[in-house]
């Protein structure tokens, strides 16, 4: 191999050195059959690069075919409905079976729930700022839940905050309506923001209010797994808990 | 990222592609789901991403890269998200953290592809009427960047001069193409 072919290879290769880099400028300026030599293989490059990724891509659209036959989409808005419905046929049947345990679960409801502390907008006294916001963690802090959840749906449909979710979830429970609760509960546990790994607890909490047994076992279980918030009280409440 | 992951990708060696594109599938399509955007359109960027990936193995990018090849492939399909979302809504940039989403998945982005020329598409015909032999030797050398002593390991090839003389036959034999 002649030294012209050896800087033509190493070019096309970026393996030239600073010195090689000066001899293929001067060559590139004195030699026109130097020059056709390296803009032809140059160009090959190109071409063969392209032919290589063109097979690539046939080769994937291959295995995207594939993946699509093996596991087609799940179809979601059939099993969410499915779902909602078993729920609710869950929700009827243990209201017939527990009846006569509605009123214990009740009351470890009451002694283990407490609604969050609002860690999302600190409220200062004689602070004049009114805003939306402001106006509904007041609302919460006072007790005045009703407006609180009004303030907190308008204030997550305006910036889709998750921690909304999780404030509203909060009121409702506190004023008896844990049925409700449990819906955003469990759209807050999709999100990831600072509260969410208190979710579970309170879902937990929600389901034992509304007796639904298997679900707050299975969530007391993933707080007492999870450990970070609440799990030694979870570990307490799942044995007083039948 | 594992090295020998990246050599899969360069070599395009199907059994360990195909191993690697269905690990991270799922993962991948339920990771783009809350950015609100079809399954089809999430199926259509995990492939464009995926063949990003092998470009940037290509070009050496993928050497110094510490993330794992999943968190990589997952950034190059995010960075295509957000180009998808931004001609969707084509008016405003696009702002995930205000509708909530949050995720540690750093961008890495993509170039638009060059068209060839037409001197290269002619190139492009002639190389695909080569022998497969010419090509797989010149597909070694010219678009995965192997040098004569990489490929002597990677072929059947007794030694480099061998490899040489094959090379310059095919070479030549693109030539004559060219000419006649």
């Amino acid at each position: 191999m002649n030294k012209q072919e050896d800087l033509i290879e190493k070019y096309l290769q970026n393996r030239l050195s600073p010195e090689e880099v000066l001899m293929v400028d001067e060559l590139l300026q004195n030699d026109k059959d130097f020059e056709k030599e390296l803009t032809l293989q140059s160009n090959l490059k190109k071409a063969i690069k392209k032919e290589d990724d063109a097979n690539f891509r046939n080769l994937i659209s291959e295995l995207e075919s594939k993946a699509k036959i093996e596991k087609p989409q799940p179809k979601r808005s059939y099993t969410k409905w499915l779902a909602a419905a078993s729920i609710v046929v869950l929700l009827g049947l243990s209201y017939f079976f527990t009846m006569n345990q509605k009123a214990s679960n009740n009351e470890l409801f009451a002694s283990y729930f407490e609604p969050y502390r609002n860690v999302v907008q600190p409220l200062e006294r004689g602070s004049d700022q009114q805003d939306k916001k402001t106006l509904a963690f007041l609302a919460y802090e006072k007790g005045e839940y009703e407006k609180a959840i009004q303030l907190f749906t308008d204030l997550f449909s305006d910036t889709k905050e998750p921690y909304y979710l999780f404030y509203k979830a909060n009121a409702l429970m506190k004023i008896d309506k844990a049925n409700e609760a449990v819906p955003l509960l469990l759209e807050h546990l999709k999100t990831k923001d600072t509260l969410t790994e208190k979710t579970t607890w309170y879902l937990a909490l929600a389901y034992i209010k509304i007796d639904d047994k298997p679900n707050a076992k299975i969530a007391l279980k993933k707080v007492i797994t999870d450990g970070t918030y609440k799990s030694s009280e979870a570990k307490k409440l799942l044995n007083e808990f039948k | 990222m594992e090295k020998n992951d990246i050599n899969h990708l360069i070599n395009s060696d199907q059994k360990e592609v195909s191993k690697l594109y269905n690990a991270n599938r799922d993962a991948f399509l339920n990771f783009g789901k809350k950015y609100g955007l079809s399954y089809d359109d999430l199926c259509d960027i995990y492939q464009e991403a995926f063949i990003a990936l092998r470009k940037h193995a290509l070009n050496g990018k993928l050497g110094n890269v510490n993330s794992s090849l999943k968190t990589y492939l997952f950034g190059i399909g995010k960075f295509m998200i957000y180009d998808l979302l931004k001609e969707k809504k084509k008016t405003t940039e696009y702002n995930p953290s205000k509708l909530g989403i949050h995720d540690t998945i750093e961008l890495v982005s993509t170039e638009t592809e060059e068209e060839l020329s037409h001197e290269q598409i002619l190139l492009q015909t002639y190389f695909k009427k080569l022998g497969k032999k010419c090509q797989d030797m010149l597909t070694l050398f010219y678009s995965r960047g192997l040098s004569i002593d990489e490929i002597v390991e990677h072929t059947d090839y007794t030694d480099g001069s061998v490899v040489r003389s094959q090379k310059s036959r095919c070479l030549k034999s693109l030539k004559d193409m060219i000419k006649a």
